[in-house]
């Protein structure tokens, strides 16, 4: 009971100044960024999708960061853009860029991280876009509309716990996989396909923020190939046990739905691919 | 704002008090160094202001709240009692809750062990090596070229029930971001006297390397000095 509290208590306060400061971009910044993309250029979709994908250079945030936003984006109907910078920001930004270097110091392996989470943020984008029902859900807002400081503040206040009872649930549910399950039975499978998808596994279960996992998955155990790796680093920072509930809050069902299935369809034929690589 | 007093209900009232709360106990947490045992160091100053922003914020909104202007119900989306005590739940936990840095018994859990393996930031660029250098340089280097060098390392004790007489374990655990992703790992120190060190107390050791009968790296201890634990346990990648 011990190692789950105190696992529990550090992924939520991990997670919570991420998570405020997301919202507090969302809250701040989301008006100037839904005027800056309503401009006739960036209407269009490739250059939305490319502009998303690419924000996290600019915007470095983590994915707990960059979902308030993203959800703010896609409801004003900036979805191309909202889903690529949703997807994509937890990886492409530089101090992920800056972590998986100094884990690894391996120029390829930090090439494909970026390129594979790019084609899953473009595709996830290109798919998520052309629903015809509904991405984002609704939140009402009773102060849309008020600008003065206890308005700001009850807005702001009132996104943050809306999402943290999410991340509540969601930091109960990694901690308890952390204590109760056997690493060791994911990190030991031999063979390309059964070490992707166990790694794929773990880097859901475990729920590790983007912006270290590369040093932990580098310490997870000796002898893992860049297949796995590449597995790990593309698949974890989009689709995990953590953000889960989060996505559930913000996002329809069928949005996520698709999103977990492309971003597990694309980095396991990436890592096969990169383990049986022939280049 | 729509001309009218809003009665704030039970749930509501909680889930404003909540808000406090956790900006207090995160505040609290920093303050008496227990956060240190939960996450990375350059958190702490993040966590610090994440406390002194959501106490703001509380009390901004907190106001118009108290006087009847909002209704608290829709602005903290907290639509229940529910959702209230969804979020109150780490909260109460973090304040009955004295976190304690990771000891033996999570190097002792078999769910959690694994082989180490060792990121490219292990690599020591000269000086002097902490547990967590020495111990890529054992796993990496020929045991002949660490043969004879100096050690000077700080950790805590762990004594695995193998039944082996006058060894035991320094260790310390590497925390890339916070207690989630800690990796234990440890050296192992011939000590004549190593049972009469008490598990989890911190030690440091002077010695050099030598080569035990298998030809593996250990450490041959020359001096064992108790050492009070540091106030960050953990070593960072």
């Amino acid at each position: 009971m011990r190692e789950f509290a105190t696992i529990f208590l550090a992924l939520l306060f991990e997670t919570t100044p991420f998570l405020l400061a997301g919202v507090a971009i969302s809250v701040l910044a989301g008006p100037w960024l839904e005027r800056a993309l309503a401009s006739a250029a960036m209407r269009q979709p490739a250059l939305g999708i490319a502009a998303g994908t690419s924000a996290g250079l600019l915007l470095p945030m983590c994915d707990c960061g960059s979902r308030p936003l993203a959800h703010r984006l896609a409801l004003a109907g900036r979805r191309e853009f909202a889903i690529a910078f949703m997807v994509a920001a937890p990886v492409i930004n530089p101090i992920v860029v800056m972590t998986t270097w100094l884990a690894f110091r391996d120029v390829e392996l930090l090439m494909l991280r970026l390129g594979v989470t790019a084609i899953i943020a473009a595709l996830v984008a290109i798919v998520v876009s052309r629903l015809r029902t509904d991405v984002a859900r609704a939140i009402d807002d009773p102060h849309e509309g008020h600008s003065h400081a206890g308005s700001f503040a009850t807005r702001m206040l009132g996104e943050f716990f809306g999402l943290f009872q999410y991340l509540v649930i969601g930091s109960a549910l990694a901690a308890g996989i952390q204590v109760f399950v056997d690493q060791s039975l994911l990190t030991a499978q031999g063979g390309v396909y059964l070490s992707v998808v166990a790694l794929m596994a773990l880097a859901f279960l475990l729920s590790i923020c983007s912006s270290v996992d590369a040093f932990v998955v580098a310490g997870l155990g000796a002898g893992l190939g860049t297949g796995p790796l590449l597995a790990f680093l593309t698949f974890g920072p989009i689709v995990n046990l953590k953000s889960m509930p989060l996505y559930a809050r913000l996002f329809s069902g069928a949005a996520v739905v698709i999103m977990v299935i492309i971003a597990g369809q694309v980095a396991f034929v990436a890592a096969v691919a990169a383990q049986l690589r022939g280049w | 704002m729509d001309g009218h007093r809003h009665r704030a209900s039970f749930g509501e009232m909680a889930a404003a008090a909540t808000a406090g709360l956790l900006a207090i106990v995160l505040a609290w947490r920093v303050l008496d160094g227990t956060a240190n045992y939960l996450v990375q160091g350059w958190y702490i100053p993040l966590l610090a202001v994440t406390a002194v922003v959501l106490l703001g914020l509380a009390v901004m909104a907190g106001i118009p709240i108290l006087a009847g202007q909002v209704g608290l119900r829709e602005t903290l989306g907290t639509r229940s009692i529910a959702g209230a005590v969804l979020v109150a739940v780490p909260v109460l936990l973090a304040i009955v809750f004295q976190p304690k840095p990771l000891g033996s018994s999570v190097l002792d859990d078999p769910s959690t062990a694994s082989e180490v393996a060792f990121s490219e930031s292990a690599r020591s660029s000269g000086g002097t090596r902490n547990v967590y250098q020495w111990a890529y340089e054992f796993q990496s280097a020929a045991p002949a070229e660490l043969k004879g060098q100096d050690v000077d390392v700080t950790g805590f004790v762990y004594q695995p029930t193998d039944g082996s007489v006058g060894r035991f374990y320094i260790a310390r655990f590497v925390v890339a971001c916070c207690v989630a992703d800690a990796i234990g790992v440890s050296l192992l120190v011939e000590w004549a006297d190593a049972a009469t060190l008490p598990k989890d107390s911190w030690v440091q050791v002077k010695g050099t390397v030598g080569l035990d009968a298998s030809g593996a790296p250990v450490v041959l201890a020359r001096e064992i000095i108790p050492v009070g634990a540091p106030s960050n346990p953990y070593i960072y990648p």
